[in-house]
């Protein structure tokens, strides 16, 4: 575990604020900020008082510059003119000038229409029938599939010694999770993919686990729904998911942090 | 307007910006304009100039709006960033005799003029508990893009003197706005 306090007072944070800090000390402070509430907090604090003085030195510009600056912007409207276009373009009829035989010859033309529309409609309706078939057909091969692989996750998991950290999507993927099951004792650590977005071909997601706020690589894993088995490490505060080049980085692509997740003691 | 800080979701903002929305950019500007505008006339000290960059400046939040990282801090802090690279680059690159001959006593004479302007309300009072030594480090590190090293040497101070105020100007500060 890093020291939080010698952390916070060791001035990192304010030379963070000011731009005076190494490409090295700058993702240690967006890392480390992610991970401990009390560095957050922090570093919160200290951009708010950064803020307000910026806000207690307001000038007023010259109300012309607005509209300058907004008519160099380009802003997307509500949708609501497509709509009236399309009632323009509706042909409006004459309603008198036609005489009764015309009106006939309309009639006849539009159960015309009608009954192609149904065959149309028929032939569509059995396009969806055999679509919906061969949907439950795929779906039941992978209920088996999962069904198997659930089978497996339990034979893995089934160890006293075994903790559950639960990877949580930060803001580049909220809905991402991952599950790291990490056993104190053997020091193995086994990745089960929860949800994470499929990666390009050239990429491939990395588990990192954090030991006193330094990333160490735990390897490269593939998004399957299975139990994969990943590097030892004897020591973690927390563990993180990033996206890298296919076969893994040296160091974390921070930009790229999916889930992260901390190990409870 | 000045001095008014917004109340509002930073998230609900930043959603509507990505979206385009007219609206949300009358809210930035409305709440932001001004404090920007002030950092950045004390960084170039020109109203024409500064004026040029704030322009620049509010297309470029427009545009890159899709790059800020909510997890990564305040919305804010990354408008400032934004505002002091802009008049920095300004500086380096359009007049770098200012640079040369700029001395630390004119920053501090100048600061010393803008304070005599400031009204009085609660947060100017409170920002003048600072040493004008500790405002002058807090503009020129935090505003005005100086380098610790830099501003040490145009202060004539030592490099661990410098480092050690400017972090501790910013903590008083905030200690003073919690109390």
């Amino acid at each position: 575990m890093i020291n939080i306090k010698e952390y916070i007072e060791s001035g990192v944070l304010e030379d963070y604020l000011s731009g005076n800090v190494s490409e090295q000390e700058r993702r240690e402070v967006e890392c480390l900020s992610k991970i401990y509430p009390e560095i957050k907090a922090e570093l919160e604090q200290l951009s708010e008082a950064v803020e307000r003085y910026a806000f207690a030195h307001s000038v007023s510009p010259p109300a012309s510059l607005k509209e300058k600056i907004m008519a160099q912007l380009e802003f997307k409207e509500e949708e609501v003119q497509e709509e009236v276009s399309i009632e323009d373009e509706t042909p409006v009829l004459p309603l008198n000038s036609r005489n009764n035989s015309f009106q006939w010859g309309w009639v006849a033309a539009a159960s015309v229409a009608a009954l192609i529309g149904s065959v149309v409609y028929f032939n569509a309706k059995v396009d969806t029938l055999s679509q919906t078939v061969a949907k439950q057909q795929t779906e039941l091969q992978q209920q088996t599939q999962q069904l198997q692989q659930q089978t497996d996750l339990l034979a893995g998991l089934s160890s006293v010694d075994n903790q559950f950290v639960t990877l949580k999507g930060v803001d580049k993927s909220p809905s991402s999770a991952v599950r790291v099951v990490w056993n104190a004792k053997t020091q193995e650590v086994q990745l089960n993919v929860l949800s994470l977005p499929t990666p390009a071909s050239d990429k491939q997601y990395q588990l990192w686990a954090l030991v006193g706020g330094k990333p160490v690589d735990l390897g490269v894993f593939d998004v399957t729904g299975s139990l994969q088995k990943m590097k030892a490490i004897p020591q973690a505060d927390a563990f993180a998911v990033t996206l890298e080049r296919k076969g893994g980085s040296p160091v974390p692509t921070l930009s790229e942090l999916y889930v992260m997740g901390k190990v409870t003691s | 307007m000045g001095g008014k800080l917004p109340k509002y979701n930073e998230g609900e903002l930043v959603e509507m910006l990505r979206r385009q929305d007219r609206q949300a950019f009358n809210y930035l500007y409305d709440n932001y304009s001004d404090a920007l505008y002030g950092i950045v006339l004390k960084v170039v000290r020109s109203e024409e100039t500064a004026q040029d960059l704030l322009q620049e400046i509010f297309v470029k939040i427009w545009k890159n709006i899709s790059q800020y990282d909510v997890g990564k801090g305040r919305l804010f802090t990354w408008m400032l960033n934004i505002a002091r690279n802009t008049s920095i680059d300004y500086l380096r690159v359009n007049r770098p005799e200012i640079q040369e001959i700029d001395s630390a006593v004119y920053w501090v004479e100048g600061n010393q003029n803008i304070y005599n302007e400031l009204d009085s309300n609660e947060l100017r009072e409170i920002v003048s508990q600072l040493k004008p030594e500790q405002q002058t480090l807090i503009e020129m590190v935090y505003w005005g893009g100086y380098t610790h090293e830099e501003a040490a040497q145009r202060l004539s101070m030592p490099l661990g003197t410098v480092k050690t105020r400017v972090r501790s100007a910013l903590r008083d500060l905030r200690k003073f706005f919690s109390s």
